[in-house]
This record gives structure tokens, sequence and C-alpha cells, in this order.
């Protein structure tokens, strides 16, 4: 077994050995690359031109390299854009919930008692409903649009965080610092954001990276299914859901690049993320 | 033990009461006038109020409430709006045809998660392990209809050796349903491996690094002896126990997989449920599914309780 890393510039030495978080490193950057910089990449508009319809469900060849979609738009240009809508979606969904979360966890994980009982059943019974189940159902009743996709990705993600955020606030809580600043007279809101907070931002940094990961999934899924987006948006899930129906006609460009690019995506984020976590616990 | 499990039924009730409180909410509160969001912007306000009455939302919060939960307690969830049905028929159908396919995903999943786990241990930290469990990771991360999209266009449409939709034709004989459920059961199957393959390996790796292992291996018993009389008795049991709990992810994932696969289940009638704005049905579809949660976690629970002698005999 490795010896404890205690230190911020040891564990950058294990990261930095780490062939798996190179790897994801290097996959994650390209698509944020092309998501700050896209529009000045894609070789036609992805929003595309009327008259691109004669042009509809073209296989791949010189000019299309990745074909042309039902709407005889560029499948590449699509697959482009579409970086920007699942980062910044799936982005500040995993903000919302780890602000939330980590709130949260420091309150009950602090007082403890029965506001910590109550509380973390109220979590539990959020829980036992799978997480695309209640995103569907709260999406079903506030209606479909981008910034209610990212709140209901950010609070279903909540109980989550906070049950992990808890479980490390419990530990801290017994440790003499607490104590002292509690003698001190320190006030609870001091205590929980100043002393305890610094002490736990690894766990919070582990977290965000693996719901990042996770959010970016539950966004997709929920495009898949055609909550939460318009139409017209050059999202990945829908594009597969969109064309999804061709593959009988072995028009298969529309949705395997767009699945090609989701799978990278999430790959490369979770190598990133393996890479940290093996990091922080070496 | 005994007080263990009337602990642990305890919370799972209380759980099922908070539960069936946030399910009404989020399905009778939230979308406000829920006759109006059925019938939509253009019906007469008379509509409105005729399908109120009969839904029963013109009553006060708390008998809407007691009408509904007491209704459920004795299998009567309502009708549903979009299939005029009542909601217990539509749902028992749909679980029947949802339990074949999680059944189909198990029973792939467990023995080759079971093994890469064990595998991944007994070969720590060199290539294979590395394989299986970064390997078992990013499965675990691929959205299920990404795996399923992928395995149509090479399995179904290019190979053509499995059918691209779930449902058989009707009155189709077991081998003919089983043939249809395989390709949909292999997104559920890459999300769980990389999980049970990680708990199990976790377990294994525990069960390595124990007194008990290292004394049988220094009484001189062959490592092979070790492995499966010590380490694999008492690390794969609580594995099992564990692989329970995954049911609730599995219930989410199917509502991916059978809208793909174009398949009745209980996933695919809660995604109709939610497009229809058919609230009866999905209120009923979630408690049903929270329900069948709480179960498999009471049943992990206490088969884990029944496995470690520490919780069984009350420490």
């Amino acid at each position: 077994m490795a010896v404890p890393v205690t230190t911020k510039s040891q564990q950058w030495k294990v990261l930095q050995r780490s062939p798996t978080f190179w790897v994801g490193l290097s996959i994650t950057l390209m698509w944020v690359f092309l998501a700050v910089f896209g529009e000045y990449l894609t070789p036609y508009p992805p929003q595309g031109d009327p008259l691109d319809v004669l042009n509809r469900l073209q296989p791949p060849s010189v000019e299309h390299w990745f074909g042309t979609d039902e709407l005889g738009r560029d499948v590449l240009s699509r697959v482009i854009a579409g970086a920007r809508q699942v980062l910044t979606v799936a982005l500040a969904a995993t903000i919302i919930g780890t602000v939330c979360g980590t709130i949260l966890g420091l309150v009950i994980g602090y007082y403890g008692g029965i506001v910590d009982d109550a509380i973390s059943r109220v979590l539990d019974a959020f829980l036992s409903i799978p997480l695309v189940i209640t995103a569907m159902l709260a999406l079903a009743a506030l209606g479909p649009n981008t910034f209610g996709v990212i709140v209901v990705i950010g609070l279903v993600f909540t109980p989550l965080i906070a049950k992990t955020v808890r479980a490390a606030v419990l530990n801290e809580r017994q440790l003499d610092y607490v104590t002292a600043a509690q003698l001190r007279k320190e006030s609870s809101f001091y205590i929980m954001f100043v002393e305890i907070l610094p002490n736990v931002t690894n766990v919070i940094t582990v977290e965000f990276t693996v719901r990042l990961g996770y959010a970016i999934f539950t966004v997709l899924a929920l495009s898949f299914l055609g909550f939460g987006v318009e139409p017209t948006l050059p999202d990945w899930g829908l594009a597969i859901s969109q064309h999804y129906g061709y593959l009988t006609g072995d028009v298969w460009w529309p949705v395997l690049f767009p699945a090609l690019a989701i799978a990278s995506l999430v790959v490369g984020i979770n190598l990133l993320t393996d890479g940290i976590t093996q990091a922080y616990e070496s | 033990m005994p007080r263990y499990v009337a602990r642990r039924i305890g919370l799972a009730l209380i759980t099922l009461f908070l539960l069936s409180i946030i399910v009404f909410v989020g399905t009778q509160l939230l979308p406000g006038d829920v006759a109006r969001r059925i019938l939509g912007p253009f019906a007469t306000q008379e509509a409105v109020d005729t399908l109120a009455a009969r839904l029963g939302t013109d009553q006060p919060l708390y008998t809407q409430y007691w009408t509904w939960i007491s209704g459920a307690a004795t299998g009567d969830l309502g009708q549903s709006v979009n299939y005029s049905r009542p909601v217990s028929e539509l749902l028992g159908r749909a679980i029947v045809n949802s339990a074949k396919l999680g059944v189909v995903a198990f029973v792939m999943v467990v023995p080759l998660a079971l093994l890469g786990g064990v595998v991944a241990a007994l070969r720590r930290g060199r290539l294979t392990d590395r394989v299986i469990t970064v390997g078992g990771l990013s499965a675990t991360v691929i959205p299920e209809f990404v795996s399923g999209i992928v395995l149509i266009i090479v399995f179904a449409v290019w190979l053509g050796w499995f059918p691209g939709t779930a449902t058989p034709p009707e009155g189709a004989g077991f081998l003919t349903q089983l043939h249809h459920l395989i390709l949909p059961a292999i997104p559920l199957v890459l999300v769980l491996f990389g999980y049970i393959a990680r708990i199990t390996r976790a377990g294994v790796i525990e069960a390595l690094d124990s007194d008990y292992a290292r004394t049988a291996t220094l009484k001189g018993q062959p490592r092979s002896r070790v492995i499966r009389k010590d380490v694999l008795r008492n690390a794969l049991l609580p594995t099992i126990a564990v692989i329970a709990s995954q049911i609730g992810y599995l219930i989410g994932g199917l509502v991916v997989v059978e809208v793909l696969f174009n398949y009745q289940g209980i996933g695919r009638l809660l995604f109709d449920g939610a497009q229809n704005a058919d609230f009866p049905l999905l209120a009923g579809g979630v408690l049903v599914v929270a329900l069948a949660f709480q179960i498999a976690m009471l049943l992990a629970d206490l088969a884990y309780a029944w496995l470690n002698p520490q919780i069984r005999l009350g420490e």
C-alpha cells in the first residue's frame, strides 16, 4: 500500500504519475475547448438552413464528414455545438447540487440529534425514487425548459451530496479544534463554515467531480427522453432520440456520432475523477 | 436480531410515509390545477370543473391525500386519465414485463461481475486489475441509451443477430421472448457490472488481508484452498446482499431502455405518464417503484444482518 498522502504537492505527484488522470484530462479538455470555441470551428452553422432539407440524410462524405441529419443539417457541426449545451447544463446543475448539498450536510452533520434524524429520513425518502424518475416527475409538473432542467437536477443531487458531506462532518465534529471553537463561544455558523468547511473540501471535491459525471449522464438521459429540451437545440441526447427511428433504413450516422461523443465525454470525465479520487485516497 | 428487524421495518415504514407525501405533493400540488394541465389551455372552465370533480382535486388537500393513500393501501390507485383504465391494472402488467427484463439482466451480470471482481482482487495492482476496474467504471458511466444504440446498430442493424425491439410477437414462447430481451438487458448489465465488480473486489481484498486468511496461510494451507474456503465464502455472501440494493438504479435505467427498445414495462409506463401529464398514473407508478425499492433495501439489510454475526447476535 502507498504511503499516506497528506500535502497538496504529494497529491499532485500521485496525479502526475496516473495515466488514467492524463487520458481523462485530455479528453475532457478537448470537449471543454470545443464547448468554448466550437462556434469558430463548426464547418457549417449548426442550426442549418431551411434549404438543407434537399440534402437530408446524406451518408458521411468529404463535404460532410459525419453525414447530414433528417433536416439536412451537418452532423459534425451539431456534435461540436452540442458540447456547450451539455457541459453548461451539467456544470450549472452540479454547482447548485454541491452548494445546496454542502450547506444541508454541514447543518445536519453539525447539529446532529433530532435535526439530523428528521432531515435524514426525508432525504432517504427522496432517494428511494430513482433519480431519472424524480427528475422526469418534476419536469412533467413544471413544464420543460433548460433552466428547469438545471434546477431539477441540482435539487435531485442535493440529498446525495448532503449525505456524503454529513458523514464527513460527523467525523470532524469530534475533533479538538471544533471543541476549542465551541469553548471560545464562536457562533455555530462560524464553526460550520469557517472551521469545518475547509477541512472537508477533499470530500466535496471528489463528490463534485463524481456528480458532474452523473449530471451529464442524467441531462442526456432526460434530453433523450424529450424532457426539458427545445426540439431545435443541438443536443446529443435529443439527436439520438430524433434519429434512431431511421436505423432500420441503415441510416446510422446521425445516431452513432452523437453516441460516441457522449461515450467519450463521460468516460473522459470518469477517468479524470478516478485519478483525483486515487490521489486523495492513496 | 428481532430488535434489529423491528427497528429496520419501522424505519422503512417512516420512509414510506414521508415518500407518499413527497409523491402526493409532486403529482397533485406542483402541477397546480391538475384538471387544467390535463385538458390544456383551450378547454372550457366547465369541462375543467367536471374533470376536477371526477379526479377529486376540488376537495381539500388532506381529504385528497387520505382518499389517495387509503385507496393505495387496498390496491386501488385510481383511474389513469390517458388510458381510462385502473392504474393498478396497467401497473400490474407493466411490472411483469419489467421483471422479466430485470431478471435477464441480473442473471447475466451477477456471475460476470462476481468473477470480474474476484479476478481483479486476486491480481490487485496488476494490469488485469486495472483493466477490469477502469473498464468497469467507464462502462458504468455510459448512459444506457448510448450503449443501447451502439448495440442496436451493430447487432440488430449490421449483423442482424438480435431483433431491435424488446417486444416479442403475440404468444411467443420462452426462447423467443429471451431472444428479444438479451440486447435490451446488456446496457443494464454494463452499468451494473462496474458497481458490483468494485464491491466484490473490495470485499475479497478485505478478506485476503484479514487475520483469518493470514492464519490459514501461515498454517500451510495451499493458496487455492484459502481463497475457496476462507476468502470467497466471507467476501461473497455480503456482496450478494449489496447487489439487491441495486434494484433502485435498475428501475431508473429501465425507463430509458424500455423507451429505446419499445418495451411495455414500468419505465415506459412512467415515461408515458410524464409525457401525457397523467398524474394518477404517475403517482401510483412512482409509489409502487419506491415501495419495491424499499422492500429490496429491507431484504438486503436483513440478509446482510443475518450473514453478519455481529448484528445477528445483537452485539
